[in-house]
């Protein structure tokens, strides 16, 4: 049995606007074993970057505050970790990468100085060693010549390749686990399906579990063991990937499935679309956030929150009327 | 050829009120026609169940802010800059009222280098009266901030100083922005040989600062300006001086933002549904030009007031007997030692003046831009 | 508009049912550069384009960032003046057309935008946005034009009462709507839609595919519907035409199209877009393609797509393949290959 890497309790980060308080992350707890892929599914606004940038204490505070919950990493809880915890941590044991592959990488150095940057403060290598593992890296990437392609700048590579730059960063430190945060949303279609092979081959190769953060159902059906799918800063559903998507138990799962367009789905046919619009975080209704979108709703969800409770095999749910 | 083969549905619209037009197209003038036939493609009950959908939460909330009338919230409750706005309005209608009170003000007393000539307030708190009897004079109830080496009123010349540096001011910021934008908004938009000339001015203008090009063209021009058109003559020299110098800066910042705002879907949509050139220049980018317009005018305001009492100091603007701040400080320079009040009293308002300017304009900078805060 | 006027450089006349004919189209962006500005290079953004497309048909344009299909999309409209070839729309020749009258042609075909922020004027209130053509066109007078606004807005499922509401009080979905009651707003024939759903969220994004599939049918519209999302594609098109680097690799009725790909590119696409059922993701074949793009500035030579094609041969370096229909096809299903099929 895999061990317990990441377990988040009741996480909770808000931000203090001048408009009010955003509940962007109100009650998230998941877990991830070594080695696992989970998919954290969600639309844009639901607070799943959010929870990301929270394992990492990377929110800007202020205005934004962990407020509540733990996230325990190999026991240890990281809400309470010191800066120089932190260092050690980030980018060493957990690494990061972010949608838009640009801006992450500084564009005044060389992508080989940049690796060897990481491996030299994390793994304690000296230049020639920290060299040589950036062209491991990149070769393992498959960015092709990689030992020449070290002393060139980020500009000079294509989106798809800056991406795997960025996991060769990412993983040069053997971390042992990766937040992908909408890792191939910026990518073209046969880039993605690149980007996502070589993520998966890699994670088993170096027994690293990822958090993949998506809004895209398609990414995470192909790459993902579990799923925990969010719904305004809270998560709604969480199962294996085969169960949400054979047997989905929360409405809006079940509706954002049946919004995609499928194979046998008839040209032109009513597509079940979700009515309306994602709640406001700042003033989010009283009893289940989804229940103003959901065809199910009875009078208790508009009242009463429901919490997540097992229905199924390893099946979690937040919802009165579940199936 | 061409204008035979105007389409038909064009041709609908634009006689839209003749029902009896016989369109070729009937499914196009059917829902252009008039109410009772535009539910001819969808159902009454359809739309309604469209409209249930989507927009319940958008008609519960409160009447909608334009982008104007939101910076203008803004700014109301940015307290510091309100209190400056307020200062500078004060300065101002003290500066243009005050003359109007204060030359009722005072008995009837006795001036001239004799002290014979009877003389009511409406003679000697006029901003050009000698008093010969009381030069440099210290403060008195009569002249609460004295008189100068020739008995003027220093009151009543400040007053008609700070009128001069607004005057000023708002000549230079209608060329500044008049040209500025016209010319910006052209160039950017258009691009080509406007562009170019723009560029090349610019830069001539940054290689020579405007302060000196002012001043030169004051010191050559001034005499002939003041013979053809008087004392206000100066003024008007002084303003186009600086306005010339100011307007390629402005050009280039509004260039800069239609360049960017060129770019935006919604100037592209304007032309799908075949808006004009002028047209789209009218409606979509000089009204997003306001925001950059106006904080860059606010803070120019500063700059011009400077220069303005720079070139007066330097004694090629206003010429006695007019007033101006820094004719004011210029004529007092060489009393200084023995009379400073005379240099301090115009000093301060001017310091006075261009503070509350400046904090307007940051102000106004962050109700109007508030992305460059964060 | 039933005589159609006889169209120097066009070879056969335009038929009726065709709406829209394009021919040879391309367009190519100047590179500026050296010392004075002269053209040094040029993005074959659309490189030689024939395309038909037939009245009521909704025709999928799809490929990745980059291969043209964008600017496919604004050449059509004349949005952007095409460097080479004709386009016809109802008949009638746009790339030679006088800007007034170009300007009055523009009621019949319009074009809704990605980006539903940068689409609407900040400025303008919902009213403003759906008046503006309504405006250009002289469309009535105040209580007229006031009605039309109400009925278009209630047309695309929202409520008559945001009239005086500005657009960014509106979520992506919501102003996409906006959008497309702007295109709706002179009844035009024709609508360019690009990639009109892809910068919404899944759940919107169904409610617009919707929104766009009613509309067709209701108004008996014309679509050209841009995407990379080939499902959307699949959904809504009749016909689909892949594009790859400024070229069309293929083309045919859109079941066909996706059942029996007959160029490598289609079926690379095919196999890269990830579906959402674990079960399929699982068993099915995947081909991942390797390196990128190349740039349109220096297209390969012969097929564009021989850099990354597993069954290049040194024909495909060489000669640049005929769209042509291919055997055990459909005979409007045409691919640009020397090697198609499976």
């Amino acid at each position: 049995m895999a061990e317990r890497l990441l377990d988040v309790q009741h996480l909770q980060t808000h931000f203090f606007t001048r408009g009010g308080v955003v509940k962007s992350v109100e009650d998230v707890s998941f877990y991830i074993d070594e080695g696992e892929t989970l998919g954290l599914v969600g639309e844009s606004g639901c607070g799943k970057s959010v929870t990301s940038l929270s394992l990492m204490r990377l929110i800007e505070s202020p205005p934004g505050k962990i407020v509540g919950g733990k996230v325990l990493f190999q026991g240890d809880d990281i809400v309470q970790m010191d800066e120089e915890e932190l260092h050690k941590l980030r980018g060493g044991k957990i690494a990061m990468i972010f949608q838009d592959p640009m801006t992450s990488l500084n564009p005044l150095f060389s992508v080989g100085f940049q690796i060897a940057e990481a491996v030299k403060t994390h793994l304690k290598l000296d230049d020639r060693a920290a060299t040589d593992r950036a062209v491991q890296m990149l070769d393992l990437v498959r960015i092709p010549e990689a030992r020449r392609r070290i002393d060139h700048f980020p500009h000079e590579f294509s989106g798809g390749m800056r991406q795997r730059v960025m996991i060769a960063i990412a993983l040069s430190c053997n971390p042992k686990l990766l937040i992908a945060d909408e890792p191939t949303t910026a990518l073209d279609v046969t880039i993605q399906a690149q980007v996502l092979d070589l993520m998966k081959g890699l994670a088993q190769e170096f027994n690293t579990a990822t958090l993949l953060i998506t809004h895209d159902l398609g990414v995470v059906a192909g790459t993902c063991e579990r799923v925990a799918v969010m719904y305004a800063g809270r998560i709604v559903e969480t199962a294996p990937t085969r169960t949400v998507f054979k047997n989905p138990a929360h409405p809006y799962t079940q509706a954002l499935l049946n919004a995609v367009p499928r194979a046998d789905t008839p040209r032109g046919a009513k597509l079940a679309a979700i009515g309306g619009q994602p709640p406001n975080l700042v003033n989010l209704p009283k009893g289940c956030p989804f229940a103003p979108r959901c065809r199910k709703a009875q009078a208790r969800c508009r009242v009463e929150l429901p919490l997540l409770e097992t229905v199924g095999p390893n099946q979690q749910v937040a919802c009165f009327y579940p199936y | 050829m061409k204008i035979e083969e105007t389409p038909d549905n064009f041709q609908a619209l634009d006689t839209v009120g003749a029902v009896g037009n016989q369109p070729s197209t009937p499914e196009g003038i059917a829902a252009l026609g008039g109410t009772e036939q535009q539910t001819a493609g969808v159902t009454q009950a359809e739309l309604d169940r469209r409209a249930e959908t989507e927009t319940r939460e958008a008609t519960t909330e409160g009447q909608s802010l334009s982008p104007l009338q939101a910076s203008m919230r803004r700014l109301g409750r940015d307290r510091r800059a309100m209190f400056f706005m307020a200062l500078v309005l004060i300065l101002i209608v003290v500066s243009y009222v005050g003359p109007l009170v204060w030359t009722r003000v005072g008995p009837t007393i006795l001036t001239g280098a004799a002290g014979l000539d009877k003389s009511g307030p409406a003679s000697y708190h006029n901003y050009v009266f000698e008093d010969l009897s009381r030069q440099n004079a210290n403060s008195s109830s009569l002249h609460p901030f004295g008189t100068d080496a020739i008995g003027r009123d220093i009151l009543a010349r400040i007053m008609a100083g700070v009128n001069v540096s607004i005057e000023v001011a708002l000549l230079v910021e209608i060329m500044d922005i008049g040209l500025g934008v016209t010319i910006g908004t052209l160039a950017g938009y258009y691009g080509g040989w406007l562009a170019t000339f723009l560029d090349r001015f610019t830069d001539l203008m940054f290689a020579f600062p405007g302060l000196l090009f002012a001043i030169l063209a004051a010191a050559t021009l001034g005499p002939v300006f003041q013979s053809r058109l008087g004392l206000p003559g100066r003024l008007i020299l002084v303003s186009m001086a600086l306005g010339i110098s100011v307007w390629p800066f402005m050009a280039r910042l509004v260039r800069g933002q239609t360049l960017q705002l060129r770019e935006q879907q919604f100037i592209e949509a304007s032309r799908t549904v075949g808006s004009s050139n002028r047209h789209i220049i009218m409606s979509h980018i000089v009204p997003n030009l306001f925001n950059i317009v106006i904080v860059a005018a606010t803070l120019d305001v500063v700059n011009t007031i400077v220069s303005e009492a720079v070139i007066s100091l330097l004694g090629l603007g206003v010429q006695t007997p007019g007033s101006s701040l820094g004719l004011m400080i210029n004529d007092a320079a060489a009393v200084i030692a023995v009379y400073p009040w005379e240099v301090v009293w115009p000093t301060a308002v001017l310091a006075i003046l261009v503070l509350a300017f400046s904090f307007m304009g940051d102000g106004v900078q962050d109700a109007f831009n508030p992305r460059t805060k964060d | 508009m039933a005589t159609t006027m006889p169209q120097p450089g066009a070879a056969a006349p335009a038929q009726n049912d065709v709406l829209v004919d394009i021919r040879g189209l391309k367009v190519h962006f100047p590179i500026r550069g050296g010392l004075i500005g002269q053209t040094v290079a040029a993005v074959k953004a659309v490189d030689g384009v024939d395309l038909q497309i037939k009245r009521g048909e909704v025709l999928g344009l799809v490929g990745e960032s980059g291969c043209g299909k964008s600017t496919l999309g604004r050449a059509v409209l004349q949005l952007i003046k095409p460097t080479a070839g004709t386009v016809t729309f109802d008949g009638e020749e746009l790339t030679t057309m006088g800007t007034n009258h170009l300007r009055r042609k523009r009621a019949d075909m319009q074009m809704v935008f990605q980006d539903p922020y940068s689409s609407l004027d900040p400025r303008f209130t919902v009213g403003n946005v759906i008046n503006e053509p309504l405006g250009n066109f002289n469309y009535g007078n105040r209580a007229q034009t006031d009605e039309r606004i109400r009925y278009l807005l209630r047309v695309v499922g929202m409520s008559p009462n945001i009239l005086n509401r500005y657009a960014h009080e509106f979520s992506g979905g919501q102003r996409q709507r906006i959008g497309i009651a702007r295109a709706l707003a002179l009844n035009p024939k024709f609508i360019v839609a690009d990639e009109p759903i892809s910068a919404l969220d899944v759940s919107i994004q169904a409610q617009v595919l919707n929104l766009l599939a009613d509309l067709q049918s209701e108004f008996n519209l014309t679509y050209m519907f841009i995407a990379h999302n080939l499902s959307a594609i699949k959904h809504l098109s009749t016909r689909v035409a892949v594009m790859y680097l400024g070229h069309i690799a293929e083309i045919g009725p859109a079941d066909e199209v996706y059942a029996n790909p007959q160029h490598p590119y289609t079926i690379a696409l095919l196999s890269a877009s990830p579906y959402p059922d674990p079960d399929m993701e699982k068993t099915r074949k995947r081909i991942i393609l390797t390196g990128d793009v190349p740039s349109p500035v220096n297209p390969p030579s012969g097929c564009p797509f021989h850099t990354r094609c597993w069954k290049a041969q040194a024909i495909c370096r060489e000669q640049y393949p005929p769209l042509e229909s291919k055997p055990g096809t459909n005979v409007a299903h045409l691919a640009a290959c020397h090697f198609p099929g499976q």
